[in-house]
Order: structure tokens, then C-alpha cells, then sequence
């Protein structure tokens, strides 16, 4: 639950780890969400590289609209670092996402993450770029008129975000 | 009634500092047996309570395990299901499945979870009724139910699966909520029963097959087909593209389907995959999506009759399906009943009338599956005398339906099933076709395929007695427009690309595609296929880019084997062929220079076409080609899926057409394309080259970049390209390529305020759909003085114009335009003139390229 611009906006996550084999489950997720946070670990080249088709396959299988966040996580393990921030900078200016480095470890920028995804959704609801009363963009009104929530996937890279979150 | 209860009523037990420690899970447990009952005033305290708990279990389970040892002792999961079952039980119901939820999803230590799932509290919590119309309840219970089955393994299967009992709550009532109205609940319900086919234990399996398969699948497909309906449904009532987000649903509903069963099939359970295949033939696909190919002239005449949807939606359902799914049984029997089946498949044959209850139906299972499902939890009695009468009852619902059709159709003679006059002919018993069921096997369709090619090597092929096939060629006629046809090339794409489907089977309608040996294709679809080529070649014509591609690519598929190195197609039809790109030619040249950005589009179309071949499978996944085609981009709707709007597009359309048949002729006549793109690679300078810059027009300038970046380097202007050196510390005269930029995408103007200064703006195509075109350079270009300056701006202001104009008349080549094919007109730059001076160091060795000695860098002041 976070509060934009006075409203209360209820955050629905949902975490596609590990159940990436069933092609029908990863498809549907996408379909359902209104924003999307991609995540790579930075102490690993590999998981970067592979961006581009997890940006493809979310492409393809959301709606256009979809916010799509690109985060760079393990930013407390900056001795080990493979990927500089100037390439996810570079990557995500060119393909329209936003970025942020986040450690989950530390919790670092996590909540950021997330509010500014909402924010983002926010703002497009304000533009009218999408259709509150379908469903199927993963926005709902709530009860009380002020509240909507949000689908947001996760996953990436295999570089989910390590220690417990709820 | 406690107002501060955490400070005092601990029952001697004082709060703990360390928040994460055996002491403070001792204080909650304290916490939580002072307060047994739920009740208005301390539910916030027990809600809190409980998330600090799992707080401290995950904790302890990765750092001190007497904490998940004191759980378990005192039994707290017995206490939980305790609160559960409260009257005011359900205001930390939510709390509670959370704990769970977290519980499960990170425990890392195995025996924990062993513990946690003995005693079968948990089984006793998935059957809680809890109040599934609260939202949030109904999406933490779910959630738990799928944390639990993504712990589903050989060895924890058996605290959820009760062999003597046969229960399986975890399944069972999972599945109960197949078609929630909210999508992410659906979802996890898929998630869930995936997870649980996959664990490879038999008597589970056994049990799935025997107890659930058949009304599970039963009321899915009844589901699948319903949406279908309702898809029909919204197509027919929308010719506006009013509902285009409801219909885009529908659609990404179907494919979400599609795609769950084909993981379901793609477990490779074979039990469970019988019994699947069979429902969704006989109860989905042939009786509904085969069936509705038919009825086409039907479909406003009859009110009372058998569900059906559009031909038109019927192929594009079909082509998702052979698009998804590649289980042989399955897109084989399909595949036969298409191709070689004719309506006879919905009779019964009279010598064993037995056979009725097997006809393929579309009706409506007989009770709901929560009640089928519930009913098996009874006594053992009662779920056998259960179980014997759901398998009896479906049955007796079919036959009474295929009675009901039988007579229809031998009263009248203008009913749907006999819509195609052949098929008139066919008694029903003497000559029945192999009818789709489960059993028949693979070498059975070998033989039965084999015997019908051998009859007839030739061209015995006739459309009689086809009437699946006779309206899919039927729907490739585009003369009015070309809706049905788009479709039905996806279905003869969707065929001819499905593995699953045996060759033999498309050898028997001459279909072949790589995989076959034979070199005889088709003709009548070959022609039809060359019908809608000439059309689209045509001005004015109503086929769109998406059609012609596609059938451009399926005449590959049948008469031109890369791999054989060879193609058969009769010269007849390949002159016809020939005669529709030289129309498409005459097309584009009445739109040559018609507009300023003429070039650009030309090289912007070609690169598309290069980067984006038409994909299938993702035009099957759009749902605005349902609707009626349109001309109005306003509908949003991509532009080689609609026809052009205004004369821009009309051009863009020339000259894709025109790309397309140069592309389909050249490869029919197996030449390279040696003329596109316009721009080759080999001809242009890259970064890193060294050129010999002696006697050549050289700028000094600065380059000052957006990041305050500034560089000193040399201004080159080739025929094709701006160039930016650095001098050659080894060689003199000689430079460094450091930047490389085409001219014609050259964008510059003057500094007001700065009479030395020039913007350079080199504009870059986007590099995917999605990303943002980024200019390849945006930059200050600073002179010594305003003389250099001026200089450069003509220089590169001709320079684009030089490079545009020798595009241009390499276009006019291309197009056999009169008049232009002279080469004369082609002036080479100065640079490039002196060409031989240019030489790449890295291509081997700068031979032969004897330069006057004392050779000075020109642009060294």
C-alpha cells in the first residue's frame, strides 16, 4: 500500500522465479500486469545480456503500455562488479525503460523501485494512456474510488533478489 | 480490553530487545495463547503477532534451528488452524495465509518442511472454508496453494496425496477455481496442477487420470469454448473496432489456454495426455472449431441449431492451435479430419451403434466440477456409485444431441452439414472414415496415408469429399477482400510448420514442405496462391502486406526446397508469377520521387522487411485482424495489417509490394539479391580504418559533444559518408577513422551566435520497435574560422544532396525507370575519385599505391 500524489495505490507482486519452464504461466503474467520490474544482478555479465530477450518476450506478450522498470541489483557488492552503470544507463535510454541500481541485501533503492514503477503507472493513468476499466491491463479502481492496484511481475535475469521478502 | 497488552499481559515474559531470537518467539507464543479467542479488539495485536513470527521462523530457519524446533513443539500450526475456525476467524485469516505463504516460500531446510507438512494441518487448512468472496482471501489463499505446489516433489507428494483415502486437497481444490473471474487466480490454478503433473509419482497419476482428468478437462473445454463463442460473439456485433480490448482479451485468453494445455501435453504424461487429447478433439476442436469451417452460407439462415462461429474465426483458432501445439496424436488426427475428413465424422456409423457416445459434441458437461470434485470426498460408496455416473451421464447427453443432428440432416437437404453437394454422396456406413479417437495409432495413419498417395501418384488430388479442406481453399478467394484468406494461410502455414504432423499425412493433399520427398505440389493451391499475388500486385488492391508476404512465404514452402537446391514450379505458373512483379514495378514507378523523403522510405521499408519477417505466430496473436480489414490508421492498428491511408502509404505500399515479389521472384529463379540494400556494407569506410587522407580535402575542427566532450579531429567528406580522423601517429598523411556517419542522414545548420560553429545531427534509424531512434551523432562542430566553416557547411550540404541523387538513380535502376538507366549520370565524388588513394590499412597490404614522396598532412597548421 503507498500513497501517490494522495491517493492510495495497492501494489499486487508477483514473482515469476522459477517458474519460467511452463511457457503458459510466464505468458500470462505478462498479459495481467501493468508494470514490469526487469532485474539483472551486476556481478554477472550474463544476466545483462540476456535483457534483450526478456524485453522481447515482455514486449511481445504485455500490453504496449507496460511500465517497464530495469534494475541492476547486488549494488552492495561493488568489488565484484561486471556490468558498469553507465551500460545500464545506456541500455535502458535506448530501449525506454527507467533505471535504478537496487541490493536487496541492504534494501537499498528496493522500495524506491517499486514506488517509482507505481509512479510511472500513475502518471499514465493520468494520461490516459490506459483503460482503467479493463481489467486485463492489470489496473483495477478500488472500492473506496481512490484506490487501484497494480500487477507488477518480476523476475530477470536469474538474479533474483536474494534474503527474505514479503 | 488490553489497550497496551505488550508491555504488560505477558504473563511474566518481558519483550525481548533482540527482535529476532528464541526469546521473542517464546514472548508471541505467549502473546498468542493469552489471547485463544479472536475478538474485535485484539485482532490487530494478533495480526501483528503472527507477521513477527514469520519474521523470526525465516530468520531462525537460516540461523538458529531451537526456533523452528519451539514451533513445532508447541504445535503452532494446530493453533493457527484453531483461530481459522473461529467465528471472527476470517479478520486473521489473511494474516495467517500470508504466514504461510512466506513460510513456505523460504524455508530452505528440508526436514523444516517435512515437519511443517506432517500432521496434516495444512491439508486440513487448504479445505478450511474460507471466504473466498474477499478478494484479498481469495488471493493469499491461492498464492499459498501455489507456494505449496512449487514445493510438490517425490517425497513431500505423499503429505498431499492420501493413496488409501484418495485425497488430494491441495489438486482438488485448486482446480475448483479453473475459471475464476480474476485472471491472476486462473492463473495460479494452472501453475498449480502443472506443478503437481510434473512430479513423477504413478499412483498420484494414476489417481489424477481415473478421479479428475476426465471432468476437469470436460469443464475446461466447455470453458475454452465458451470464450470462444463469446469471441464470435463480439467479432460479429463489432464492425466499428468498437471493442477492440475485449476482443484482444478473448483472444489472449484463447492463446493462454492453448498454451496450458500444450505445457500439460508437453509433461509427456501418457495417461493423462489420452485423456486430454480425446476431450479436446472430440469435444472442442472437431465438433466445434472443424465444424464451424463449414458454415459459412448457414450461418444466417438457422437459428436452432449446433454452437458454431464464423468460418473466418474457425481458421484463425485452428492456425493458433497447430501454431501451439505439436502432440502428435493430437495435431494428427486433427490434421487428417481437416485435410482428408469430411462431415461424416459427426455420424454415426449404424453397424456399431455403440460408437455414438464417442461422436465428437460440444456440450455442456453435466455438473459443475466443484460438485463433481466434492462428491468424491464422500464415502468410498458413494464416490464409486459417483463416479459410475458422471462417466454414464455425458455419454447419454451426447447421443441424445447426435440423434438430433442425424435426423436433421437426413430430413432436409439444405441443412450445414451437407453445404458442399459432394458430400451428398457419401453413405453413411459404407465407406466410413477413420474416425478421430484416442487409439488409433500412428502406423494405422501411415498405412491409410500410404494407400490413398498410392492411388493416385499423379494428380488424382480432388477437393470432393473434402469439405474442411474445399472451404479453407474456398477462403483463399480474394476478390471482395481478403479477411478469410489471411486466415487461411495461417492455418496452411500453421500446417505445413507443425513437427508434430507427419509428412505422409501432407503428401496425401500434395503439401509438401521440407521435410517431404516428393517434388509435387498442389496445383489448384498453388494457383489460388498465385491469384492473390496478382491481386496484391494490382493498384488499388484490397489484399494487404501481411497477406501477400504469407503467401509469399508458403509458396516457397511448396515449390522450392533451399536445402534441395532446386524448385519445380511450372513455368506457366512462374511466368504468372514474373507477370505480377513487373506489375508491382509499374506500380512503384508512378510514386518514384512523388515524395521529398522518397529515398528514406525506400531504405526505411527495406530494413523492416529485413529486421522484421513476418512472424506468424505473432500475427495469430493479434487480434485486430479479426475484425474487418480497414484502411484508418486511427484504429492503431499496424500498418501492413490494414490497407494504406492516403498516397504516403500508398507508396510505402508500392514498395513493400515491390520488395516482396522482387524477393519471392529472385529466390523462385534461385538468384542472389546483389542490388539491395542500397547501402553495402563493403562500400563504406569503418570505424578504426586508416586511410592515405595525402591530397584530400581535410577540415580541422573541434567536436564538441552534448556531454562537454570535445575532440580534435578531421573533417573527411566521401561520396557516401562523413568521416572524423585522427592523424596516423605512425604514417604522415594518413588518419584514423574515429567516426563514421552517412551523409544522406546529415542534418546541419549554422550557429547564430557563432559564425565558426556548425550543429551536426546524424539521424540513425531506431534499432527496435520499441527503442527510441538516437541520433548516431548530435554535436558542435567548431572551426578555426568562419572561412572553414562556411566551407564545411556546403561541402556537407552537397554532399547529402550528391549522396541522395546517387540513391536515387540507383532506385530508378532498379525500377527499369526509361530515361535513367544511363550510368552516365552517376558522378563520382572528388573523393572517391581519387579512390585509389583511399586504402583501408586492414585490408592486407597498401600495394601498388606509390604516393609523391614528402606527402604533407594538409590539415596540420
Amino acid at each position: 500500500m503507498i500513497t501517490i500524489d494522495g491517493k492510495q495505490i495497492k501494489l499486487q507482486i508477483w514473482d515469476t522465479a522459477g517458474q519460467e519452464s511452463f511457457r503458459s504461466i510466464t505468458r500470462s503474467y505478462y498479459r495481467g500486469a501493468a508494470g514490469a520490474l526487469l532485474v539483472y544482478d551486476i556481478t554477472r555479465r550474463d544476466t545483462f545480456n540476456h535483457l534483450t530477450t526478456w524485453l522481447e518476450d515482455a514486449r511481445q506478450h504485455s500490453s504496449s503500455n507496460m511500465v517497464i522498470m530495469l534494475i541492476g541489483n547486488k549494488s552492495d557488492l561493488e568489488a565484484r562488479r561486471d556490468v558498469k552503470k553507465e551500460e545500464g544507463e545506456a541500455f535502458a535510454r535506448e530501449h525506454g525503460l527507467v533505471f535504478m541500481e537496487t541490493s536487496a541485501k541492504t534494501a537499498a533503492n528496493v522500495e524506491e523501485a517499486f514506488i517509482n514503477t507505481a509512479k510511472e503507472i500513475y502518471q499514465k493513468i493520468q494520461d490516459g494512456v490506459f483503460d482503467i476499466n479493463n481489467e486485463a491491463n492489470g489496473i483495477k479502481i478500488g472500492p473506496q474510488h481512490s484506490t487501484s492496484s497494480q500487477g507488477l511481475p518480476s523476475g530477470g535475469g536469474g538474479a533474483t533478489p536474494g534474503g527474505g521478502c514479503c | 480490553m488490553f489497550s497496551k497488552p505488550k508491555s504488560w499481559i505477558s504473563g511474566g515474559l518481558w519483550k525481548p530487545k533482540n527482535p529476532h531470537s528464541l526469546e521473542h518467539l517464546k514472548y508471541l507464543y505467549n502473546v498468542l495463547c493469552k489471547n485463544q479467542t479472536v475478538t474485535e479488539q485484539n485482532r490487530s495485536l494478533l495480526v501483528e503477532t503472527l507477521r513477527t513470527i514469520s519474521e523470526i521462523l525465516i530468520w531462525g530457519d537460516q540461523n538458529d534451528s531451537s526456533v523452528f524446533d519451539f514451533f513445532l513443539e508447541k504445535n503452532m500450526l494446530a493453533f493457527f488452524l484453531r483461530f481459522m475456525r473461529q467465528k471472527l476467524g476470517r479478520y486473521i485469516c489473511v494474516q495467517l495465509l500470508q504466514l504461510l505463504n512466506i513460510l513456505f516460500e523460504n524455508i530452505r531446510n528440508e526436514t523444516s518442511v517435512y515437519y511443517l507438512l506432517s500432521n496434516n494441518y495444512i491439508n486440513s487448512i487448504i479445505v478450511h472454508k474460507f471466504d473466498f468472496s474477499d478478494e484479498e482471501v481469495m488471493a493469499y489463499y491461492i498464492s499459498f496453494l501455489k507456494t505449496l505446489s512449487l514445493k510438490l516433489n517425490k517425497h513431500t507428494i505423499h503429505f498431499f496425496y492420501n493413496e488409501h483415502t484418495n485425497d488430494f486437497a491441495l489438486y482438488t481444490e485448486a482446480i475448483k477455481f479453473f475459471n475464476h473471474p480474476e485472471s491472476m487466480v486462473r492463473i495460479a490454478v494452472r501453475t498449480i496442477t502443472l506443478n503437481v503433473y510434473r512430479v513423477d509419482d504413478r499412483s498420484m497419476l494414476r489417481y489424477i487420470r481415473d478421479k479428475t482428468a476426465a471432468p476437469y478437462f470436460s469443464n475446461l473445454v466447455w470453458f475454452i469454448g465458451n470464450h470462444v463463442l463469446e469471441l464470435d460473439a463480439c467479432i460479429r456485433h463489432d464492425i466499428d473496432h468498437n471493442s477492440r480490448d475485449r476482443l484482444a482479451d478473448l483472444v489472449a485468453e484463447h492463446l493462454d489456454h492453448l498454451h496450458y494445455l500444450n505445457d500439460i501435453l508437453c509433461l509427456n504424461i501418457h495417461a493423462l495426455n489420452g485423456v486430454l487429447t480425446d476431450h479436446l478433439l472430440n469435444r472442442l476442436l472437431i465438433p466445434l472449431y472443424v465444424y464451424s469451417l463449414t458454415q459459412k452460407q448457414a450461418y444466417e439462415q438457422r437459428t436452432e441449431e449446433r454452437p458454431h462461429v464464423s468460418p473466418a474465426v474457425s481458421l484463425f483458432l485452428l492456425s493458433q492451435v497447430f501454431l501451439i501445439m505439436h502432440h502428435g496424436p493430437l495435431v494428427n488426427q486433427l490434421a487428417e479430419i481437416i485435410l482428408n475428413g469430411d462431415h461424416t465424422v459427426f455420424e454415426c456409423s449404424p453397424s456399431s451403434p455403440d460408437t455414438a457416445s464417442k461422436l465428437p459434441g460440444f456440450s455442456k458437461p453435466e455438473e459443475p466440477l466443484a460438485q463433481t470434485l466434492d462428491s468424491y470426498r464422500g464415502s468410498l460408496k458413494r464416490r464409486r456409485k459417483k463416479k459410475r455416473q458422471s462417466y454414464e451421464n455425458p455419454e447419454s447427453d451426447i447421443k441424445e444431441v447426435e440423434d438430433d443432428e442425424k435426423s436433421v440432416q437426413t430430413d432436409e437437404g439444405s441443412t450445414p452439414l451437407e453445404l458442399n453437394e459432394s458430400a451428398d454422396s457419401v453413405t453413411p456406413g459404407a465407406d466410413v472414415p477413420p474416425r478421430p479417437h484416442q487409439n488409433s495409432t500412428d502406423e494405422e495413419k501411415l498405412l491409410k496415408s500410404s494407400s490413398i498417395s498410392s492411388g493416385g501418384d499423379v494428380v488424382a488430388f480432388s477437393l470432393d469429399e473434402r469439405p474442411y479442406l474445399r472451404a479453407m481453399f474456398l477462403a483463399l478467394e480474394c476478390t471482395e477482400n481478403d479477411y478469410e484468406a489471411l486466415f487461411a494461410l495461417c492455418l496452411l502455414y500453421a500446417l505445413g510448420h507443425n513437427e508434430g504432423i507427419n509428412q505422409n499425412l501432407l503428401d496425401t493433399v500434395m503439401f509438401p514442405t521440407e521435410k517431404s520427398a516428393v517434388n509435387n505440389y498442389n496445383v489448384s493451391l498453388v494457383e489460388k496462391l498465385i491469384s492473390i499475388i496478382t491481386q496484391s500486385c494490382q493498384d488499388g488492391s484490397k489484399v494487404r502486406l501481411a497477406t501477400l508476404e504469407l503467401t509469399s512465404m508458403l509458396l516457397r514452402t511448396l515449390v522450392h526446397q533451399p536445402s534441395k537446391g532446386h524448385c519445380w514450379l511450372q513455368d506457366g505458373h512462374l511466368a504468372a508469377i514474373e507477370g505480377g512483379r513487373e506489375e508491382g514495378t509499374l506500380q512503384l514507378r508512378s510514386f518514384y520521387k512523388s515524395e521529398e523523403i522518397f529515398l528514406d522510405m525506400f531504405e526505411d521499408e527495406h530494413r523492416e522487411l529485413l529486421k522484421r519477417p513476418l512472424n506468424v505466430e505473432y500475427l495469430t496473436m493479434d487480434a485486430s485482424i479479426l475484425l474487418p480489414p480497414t484502411g484508418t490508421p486511427l484504429t492503431g492498428i499496424e500498418f501492413c495489417k490494414r490497407l494504406p491511408c492516403g498516397e504516403v502509404e500508398r507508396a510505402r505500399k508500392a514498395i513493400r509490394v515491390f520488395f516482396l515479389m522482387r524477393d519471392l521472384s529472385l529466390s523462385l529463379r534461385q538468384e542472389e539479391e546483389t542490388s539491395l540494400p542500397l547501402t553495402k556494407d563493403g562500400e563504406c569506410i569503418r570505424l578504426g580504418d586508416v586511410l592515405d587522407l595525402n591530397n584530400s580535402d581535410l577540415i580541422a575542427c573541434t567536436v564538441l559533444y552534448k556531454d562537454n566532450r570535445r575532440e580534435r579531429r578531421f573533417l573527411v567528406i566521401d561520396v557516401l559518408q562523413l568521416i572524423l580522423v585522427e592523424p596516423d601517429s605512425r604514417r604522415l598523411g594518413w588518419g584514423v577513422v574515429k567516426f563514421v556517419g552517412l551523409l544522406q542522414d546529415v542534418e546541419v545548420t549554422g550557429d547564430k551566435e557563432d559564425s565558426r560553429s556548425l550543429h551536426v545531427t546524424i539521424h540513425k534509424p531506431a534499432s527496435t520497435v520499441h527503442s527510441r531512434p538516437l541520433p548516431l551523432l548530435a554535436a558542435k562542430f567548431l572551426f578555426d574560422d568562419h572561412i572553414r566553416c562556411m566551407a564545411a557547411k556546403q561541402r556537407l550540404t552537397k554532399g547529402r544532396l550528391k549522396a541522395r541523387q546517387r540513391k536515387m538513380q540507383m532506385i530508378a535502376r532498379l525500377l527499369e525507370l526509361p530515361g535513367h538507366i544511363v550510368d552516365s549520370m552517376y558522378q563520382p565524388a572528388q573523393f572517391r575519385q581519387s579512390s585509389s588513394s583511399v586504402v583501408r590499412a586492414n585490408t592486407s597490404t597498401p600495394v601498388g599505391r606509390a604516393r609523391p614522396a614528402g606527402g604533407f598532412f594538409p590539415g596540420e597548421c
